[in-house]
């Protein structure tokens, strides 16, 4: 393990009674990066993330925060800040109250800077954080996780619930918070129009397994669409291109492919397209659910 | 971690004060009319007066009567006695049955395990914190109750009786810290508050009863005193023993009756009581009978010499029960995941 990498996870897996809630999961994510994770609904983001938090105990593989087994203790927990899915916090507790409530139970906190970023959201600390709206009791939860000072920053849906305006508010609050620092941040949604702007690494996650997880100028730069005549596809592919995803009309192919290297020469009558973001997200989900169905069909018919 | 236990159950530590205060206008009135009485009657005097031997000479028809007459006053208020059995019980519903279910339910042992503290020291910290409440609300209510019952169980079936026993002494402390383990525990199995809460109930009752009915008797060997059938004296029945069975036995070591007493005088019967036949009989005149001569009652019981023995033991049992199940749920709490 490297130096510069916040969260490693290899061979990571987590099971709910006999069902996986992931498996085989591994991934690096370096130091100072704005990941997303992104997948459908029990995809196992939540799972993942506990895991990394040190809320769950891996079935199979480890985690590790900073090299450390963030089930090891408090040092490991002092290093990851963590807002967790609907923002649970002691509802009858004012923020005041759960700042100071932070600083009983961390060795480093910044309470200044906590009640400084609450009075600039314009956030009432006296009153309970269960009678704010929840783009405020958000704020709350992300100014306490940034109190901590965390090296390492985890986000469960946090703009799930959120209405548009509250979820833009959001996420300006966090990236401005972070640009200050190195914090590493890694957050999930099953949204990628959220995150698509901030983030700068991206995981997918489909059905319990990694189905990407990299830079994303890498990404985007080791993806093409390919768009040509349907029946020179076998030729035009040759064994060179991985493809993603394809669509197909009766005369015309559309290919998601992975490219092997630099970008070869093109058979006549193709071209090649640049991928955004989405498209690559929406192949590999689509890729994925396939290839388990598929895996999945093969099994019981043997 | 004392200033979130605080501000976590301050509200709830309230309430129960303010339960304690309401119990407390009914107890300190009522039991202050109840400990005049016992004295200005008369009662208290006759019954120091008997003392705690195994017999006592014939004179005693007034603490009888004394007796009869305070208990039937005071009968509503033994049945409010036989309620606080139930204390401890709401004590575990609602201070241990929720401490960890409630955080599960909420969400919230995300946000407070994910700090900079580690499980383990959170679990200590909250359940030693709410033991030490427990453990104060314990004495407060053992030491008031006990207090507020004593006339009416210094007469009568005696304060080592069943119920009675529960509610003096030490033993409501150890049955509340139990409860209140009980709560913890299976608040941290079942991670939900109602079922965590209804469990506690049917497990405390559970509990209860089996060391109540069946354990407890066997803590100590009985005593046993004999009486011959002849004598004039009586077996004191204010000494507050614990009776677990009165037999009349025969000169050559045989069971004439097996449950009841028999005193005779030149030939006649002055006194028989036998409850439940056991199947035997005893005859038109048993004291003429020729079975009989020699024969003497025989009483096996637990004397009051022997109260703090069985609170201890008690005690005992219930809170290494109570050990044992915070025990569980913080081995529980640092697996769970």
């Amino acid at each position: 393990m490297t130096d510069d990498t916040a969260l490693q996870v290899a061979g990571l897996g987590k099971r709910y009674g006999r069902t996986w809630a992931l498996r085989d999961c591994s991934l690096r994510l370096p130091i100072g990066r704005i990941a997303a994770l992104v997948g459908p609904n029990g995809a196992g983001k939540t799972t993942l993330l506990h895991l990394a938090v040190g809320l769950l105990r891996p079935d199979e593989g480890e985690a590790r925060v900073f090299g450390r087994d963030p089930r090891a203790g408090r040092e490991a927990l002092a290093d990851i800040g963590f807002v967790a899915q609907d923002t649970p916090l002691y509802r009858d507790f004012s923020a005041a109250e759960l700042v100071k409530l932070g600083g009983k139970l961390n060795r480093t906190w910044d309470a200044a800077l906590a009640h400084e970023r609450l009075s600039r959201l314009d956030i009432p600390t006296g009153r309970a954080v269960g009678k704010l709206s929840g783009g405020q009791r958000a704020q709350v939860a992300l100014a306490l996780a940034l109190a901590k000072r965390p090296r390492l920053l985890l986000l469960d849906e946090p703009i799930a619930s959120l209405d548009p305006l509250a979820r833009h508010e959001f996420m300006q609050t966090l990236m401005g918070a972070v640009s200050e620092t190195d914090t590493t941040v890694l957050l999930s949604s099953h949204l990628l129009a959220d995150l698509e702007r901030a983030c700068d690494f991206l995981i997918v996650l489909q059905k319990a397994h990694v189905q990407l997880s990299g830079d994303v100028d890498d990404l985007l730069a080791r993806h093409r669409t390919l768009i040509g005549p349907r029946e020179s596809e076998a030729s035009a592919l040759a064994g060179t291109f991985a493809v993603i995803r394809a669509s197909r009309t009766d005369r015309q192919s559309t290919l998601l492919v992975r490219l092997p290297g630099a970008m070869p020469a093109l058979a006549e009558g193709w071209r090649a397209q640049d991928v955004n973001l989405e498209d690559l997200v929406l192949a590999y989900l689509t890729a994925g659910s396939e290839a388990r169905t598929q895996t999945q069909g093969e099994l019981a018919a043997k | 971690m004392i200033w979130l236990t605080w501000r976590q159950h301050r509200k709830q530590l309230l309430y129960t004060l303010v339960a304690l205060a309401v119990a407390a206008a009914v107890l300190v009135p009522t039991g202050l009319s109840m400990h005049h009485d016992y004295v200005d009657s008369g009662l208290a005097a006759c019954i120091a007066a008997a003392g705690t031997g195994q017999t006592i000479g014939q004179n005693v028809g007034d603490c009888g009567r004394l007796a009869n007459a305070f208990s039937q006053h005071y009968n509503g208020l033994a049945f409010v006695g036989i309620l606080f059995v139930l204390f401890p019980v709401f004590v575990g519903i609602f201070f241990g049955a929720p401490l960890v279910a409630q955080e599960f339910e909420r969400g919230t042992h995300r946000f407070v395990w994910t700090q900079g503290v580690s499980r383990l020291r959170w679990a200590v910290a909250k359940f030693g914190l709410i033991g030490l409440v427990a453990l104060a609300i314990g004495v407060l209510y053992a030491w008031g109750v006990g207090w507020w019952a004593a006339p009416l169980l210094s007469q009568g079936s005696g304060r080592m009786n069943y119920l009675s026993f529960d509610i003096q002494g030490v033993v409501p402390v150890a049955y509340t810290l139990f409860a209140v383990a009980l709560g913890v525990f299976l608040g941290v199995y079942t991670r939900k508050v109602l079922p965590a809460m209804g469990v506690t109930v049917a497990g405390f009752v559970a509990v209860r009863a089996v060391v109540e009915w069946v354990a407890r008797k066997h803590y100590l060997g009985p005593e046993s005193i004999k009486l011959p059938i002849a004598s004039t004296d009586q077996l004191n029945s204010y000494a507050g023993d614990w009776i677990y069975s009165n037999s009349v036995i025969s000169a050559t070591g045989k069971t004439l009756i097996a449950d009841g007493q028999l005193q005779c005088s030149g030939g006649n019967v002055t006194s028989l009581m036998t409850s439940g036949t056991g199947g035997m009989d005893v005859g038109a005149n048993p004291c003429a009978d020729a079975a009989y001569q020699g024969a003497y009652n025989l009483q096996l019981y637990q004397g009051p010499d022997r109260f703090w023995d069985f609170q201890w033991i008690e005690s005992g049992i219930f809170l290494a029960l109570a050990a044992l199940l915070i025990g569980f749920a913080i081995v529980r709490l640092r697996r769970i995941s």
